[in-house]
């Protein structure tokens, strides 16, 4: 559904701006393209309405820009300031610049179910930004979904459950997995021990490698608005995130030698149905928008959660987090 | 007199001295030092009355030729920067850094200019490029008037040279006459051979030229214009030539050079720069040229040429499987450093941090890119910069350096870094193998390889990838073995005399056939389920199935699969096992043991 825009956010320049809107997530869309002959000194001018809107919406996305690399870390900057290193990684990606990620080197058959990032950790990036630098051949998009209302359509008993938090446990090792080495981005044990006590991170070095386990809140105060969102990974965590055939390898395992599982905040085990119903909520809240070649798409990631759909056909897109 | 110090003087200083020997050679076309000087005196007061001057830059787009070199130095003495543009690059590549240099001028030749009808003619300044045609009348008027002596100073910018960026868009690094002088007093001082005769056959966009152009120049020798890879059709040389006495390379024209006459190797030094060297591909040319010194010279464009060089001198004895790069050239400071710019000990590997005289100006018209590259020297005196390499090196038990690759050019597989050198310098010590470059192919966590191309030594017939294979096996880490072995006759060049990532040919199916033939049911099952899951097409019980592409997590779908057929594998047998034999072998010991 596309709906007109506020006055102050309509026109930015010589841009006229629309609402890509579900009635649960809505995404502000500019077609810069065209219209405009310097992209780098546009975003400069506009900026505190783009970020307005990132305040308020949660997405902005920019639509008809060069491939550029620069030019893509000048909007990084000049929208969400310094980019950041990816750091206590859960996923593959590979840096192709200066702080810019290639995004995760999923098998291409394979969704991505929706999160925050980072919602796992006690420090997380502010905007996410999306480069499409080759748009795949069908598929592909990054659903995005309104935390606000995600965590609104859950239902008291669910809340209720997850009100204990989170608890987190990772099982680096060699072969399966990230080793602690990648996901830490280090070879020092001391830096990853030091790292754990600076982020209230339990762990345990085993025969093989290392175990951490540590708490976080299931939902969070967003401070722009003040508005509640669902904020974790407990859905991408939890060994049912693990297709069935993998599951039934690991199923071989002790439950905390698996590489990575998400328990209620006391412990207890999350019941898979209560996860069905989060993933039943990201469903009916998410708005994917298909990816074409040369767009951005910036998310504020504590009131949007992203995913990826599966795709066919080469993809490429660039992710820097500021 | 002042001892001169710019370049442009120092070379006027030399053209007084030896006003008849040759400087230039290009074919049958010879000129003297007297006649270079006037030539590019006349030049160069003519760029000036078209208001060219300090603080500009002039694009240079001709050929390797005599009048290339009286271009050069008449821009340098009418106080300005070239930018050399090699009109052998693509059209568009032409277009683009002109767009981006933004030149004053253009010196160019009849012929060239007609490839580049989208200049503006009131930029553009014609020479005679040695087509034969009516001269240009700068070049050809016999009388000229001295040039006013430089007023350069240290922070003049001297050329700007484009390298390509990790973006993409190449970027123009500007290099000051004060860095340039330090490198050339270097080269003077160390290379005592450029004042016989050198070979000039580089790429004129590419830095290594300054070293067999300014080197001779400077000191009263001749610069001989060659195009190495014509010569084999061409193996006479030319009329009084001889061997040269200095002449310097990339390694990776050192196959090249074993393969042409002997006339075309040095008898005084060999300078090879460029890319890391390898004890192994050094070994075979210096074995027949024994009495040369071979220096390795280390140095990106940005820190002028070269700032780190080893020499190994007649009788020198080169251990280890990397060639060092030595230590500092005067001034310079070098600094192997972590991520987090911390110093990292003797023995481990970091990133080469380069301060000193040599640093560049920085990239033309791009602060950002020049801030993130050149950064406040944390150890030096307040208000010095240092210079982020990007190169991985590693300092010696005796204190000299090995160049080790570019820090782009780390390949993670399966959570593993791996430095491709590391596994190149393993290839080329197998007798059969003159040239190895291993790199990644194939996208995506599921499907990436370690793709190893490899060129027969002595021009032999392709080389069998499996006992390839095992010769890497019994030296390497497993996840370091390459997957796909690719013989080729010659690794494709760029114009930079480096490895042409873009022109090496895709992984090839892989080669099954003598592969030993699954027996039981069980292995061939597994063979079926291991190739569908890599998607290789032929799989024997002894490849390791992690070098054919295996993830932890299609190691997780093998063993779901296996037992869903009967077979009880564990992650555990896969992951150790490696090689469907020896997962079954683990298996069948497991279940002794639990009885």
């Amino acid at each position: 559904m596309t709906t007109t825009l506020p006055t102050e956010f309509s026109r930015l320049g010589s841009v006229t701006g629309h609402l890509e809107d579900n009635g649960y997530t809505a995404a502000v869309v500019y077609p810069v393209g065209p219209d405009v002959d310097d992209h780098r000194l546009w975003t400069v001018e506009h900026r505190k309405r783009i970020q307005q809107c990132l305040r308020t919406y949660g997405a902005v996305l920019l639509t008809d820009l060069p491939v550029d690399l620069e030019l893509f870390s000048a909007v990084v900057r000049t929208i969400g300031g310094e980019p950041l290193a990816y750091n206590e990684r859960s996923t593959p990606r590979t840096e192709v610049g200066a702080n810019i990620y290639t995004s995760t080197e999923y098998p291409p058959d394979q969704a991505i179910p929706m999160h925050n990032e980072n919602s796992y950790s006690d420090q997380w990036p502010s905007t996410l930004f999306f480069l499409c630098h080759t748009a795949p051949k069908s598929g592909g998009a990054t659903p995005i979904a309104d935390s606000r209302a995600v965590l609104q359509s859950l239902g008291p008993e669910v809340q209720n459950r997850f009100a204990r938090g989170v608890l987190y446990t990772r099982t680096f090792r060699e072969g399966l997995g990230l080793s602690w080495q990648e996901a830490f981005q280090t070879d020092s044990r001391e830096r990853v021990e030091q790292y754990c006590r600076d982020h209230g991170q339990r762990f345990t070095w085993t025969d093989g490698g290392l175990r951490t386990r540590h708490w976080q809140p299931a939902w969070r105060r967003e401070p722009s608005t003040g508005a509640e969102v669902w904020f974790n990974q407990a859905n991408l965590f939890h060994v049912s995130a693990l297709d069935e055939e993998i599951r039934e390898a690991l199923a071989l395992y002790d439950e905390e030698d698996l590489p990575r599982n998400a328990y209620l905040g006391d412990g207890s085990t999350i019941e898979e149905d209560d996860l069905a119903v989060v993933g039943t909520a990201y469903e009916k809240v998410s708005l994917a928008m298909p990816w074409r070649t040369g767009s951005i798409l910036m998310i504020n990631n504590m009131l949007m959660a992203h995913g990826r759909e599966a795709f066919t056909g080469d993809r490429r897109i660039l992710v820097s987090m500021a | 007199m002042q001892e001169p110090i710019f370049t442009p003087d120092m070379f006027r200083a030399q053209a007084s001295r030896s006003p008849d020997a040759t400087a230039v050679r290009d074919g049958d076309r010879e000129m003297g030092y007297a006649e270079l000087d006037s030539r590019s005196a006349r030049l160069a007061r003519s760029l000036n009355e078209r208001g060219i001057s300090r603080g500009h830059l002039v694009a240079v787009v001709l050929d390797r030729s005599v009048d290339l070199v009286v271009a050069f130095l008449a821009v340098l003495r009418s106080g300005a920067a070239y930018v050399p543009v090699s009109p052998a690059d693509p059209a568009d590549r032409v277009a683009l850094l002109l767009e981006d240099a933004q030149p004053s001028m253009v010196i160019t030749s009849v012929r060239q200019a007609s490839r580049m009808p989208w200049l503006d003619p009131g930029l553009v300044h014609l020479v005679n490029g040695g087509s034969g045609r009516a001269a240009d009348h700068d070049l050809a008027r016999e009388t000229g008037t001295a040039v006013l002596p430089s007023s350069l100073t240290p922070s003049d910018a001297a050329y700007v040279i484009y390298t390509s960026g990790s973006t993409g868009r190449p970027k123009g690094v500007v290099v000051e006459h004060g860095a340039l002088s330090s490198y050339l007093r270097y080269v003077v001082a160390s290379y005592p051979s450029v004042a016989g005769r050198a070979l000039f056959h580089s790429s004129v966009s590419f830095d290594m030229a300054v070293t067999s152009l300014y080197g001779p120049l400077l000191t009263g020798g001749t610069v001989d214009i060659v195009d190495l890879r014509a010569i084999g059709a061409n193996p006479v040389p030319a009329a009084g030539a001889g061997s040269p006495s200095f002449l310097k390379v990339t390694p990776s024209h050192l196959a090249l050079l074993r393969a042409l006459p002997d006339w075309c190797s040095p008898t005084g030094h060999l300078v090879i720069g460029g890319e890391a060297l390898a004890t192994a591909q050094l070994r075979p040319w210096w074995a027949e040229h024994g009495t040369v010194t071979i220096v390795n010279e280390y140095g990106p464009t940005e820190a002028t040429v070269g700032c780190c060089v080893y020499q190994a001198r007649p009788g020198d004895v080169v251990d280890g499987p990397h060639v060092p790069i030595g230590r500092p050239t005067t001034g310079t400071g070098l600094y192997v450093l972590d991520e987090w710019l911390k110093p990292v000990p003797a023995g481990r590997t970091g990133e080469l941090h380069i301060t000193g005289p040599q640093l560049a100006r920085g990239y033309l018209g791009r602060p950002g890119a020049t801030a993130t590259a050149f950064v406040a020297d944390p150890f030096g005196p307040r208000g010095g910069r240092m210079y982020r390499t990007g190169d991985l090196v590693r300092k010696r038990a005796d204190g000299s350096l090995e160049f080790l690759g570019r820090a782009d050019d780390q390949i993670k597989i399966n959570g593993f870094r791996v430095e491709p050198g590391e596994i190149q310098a393993v290839l080329v010590d197998h007798d059969l193998v003159a040239q190895a470059f291993v790199t990644v192919r194939g996208t995506g966590a599921e499907s990436k390889r370690l793709t190893a191309y490899v060129v027969p030594a002595g021009g032999g017939g392709p080389l069998d990838p499996r006992e390839l294979r095992r010769f890497a096996a019994s030296r390497l880490p497993e996840h370091m073995v390459p997957v796909d072995l690719v013989s080729l006759p010659a690794l494709p060049l760029t114009a930079n005399g480096k490895v042409d990532r873009d022109a090496l040919p895709g992984p090839r199916p892989r080669d099954g056939g003598d592969a030993p033939v699954a027996g039981t049911a069980e292995e061939r099952l597994l063979c079926r389920m291991v190739a569908d899951l890599t998607s290789v097409p032929t799989v024997s019980v002894d490849d390791d199935f992690f070098q054919l592409g295996g993830s932890s997590i299609a190691a997780a779908r093998l063993v779901t699969r296996a037992r869903r057929e009967g077979v009880g594998l564990t992650l555990e047998t896969v992951l150790k096992g490696r090689t469907i034999r020896r997962m079954l072998a683990r298996r069948d010991a497991d279940s002794l043991e639990t009885q």
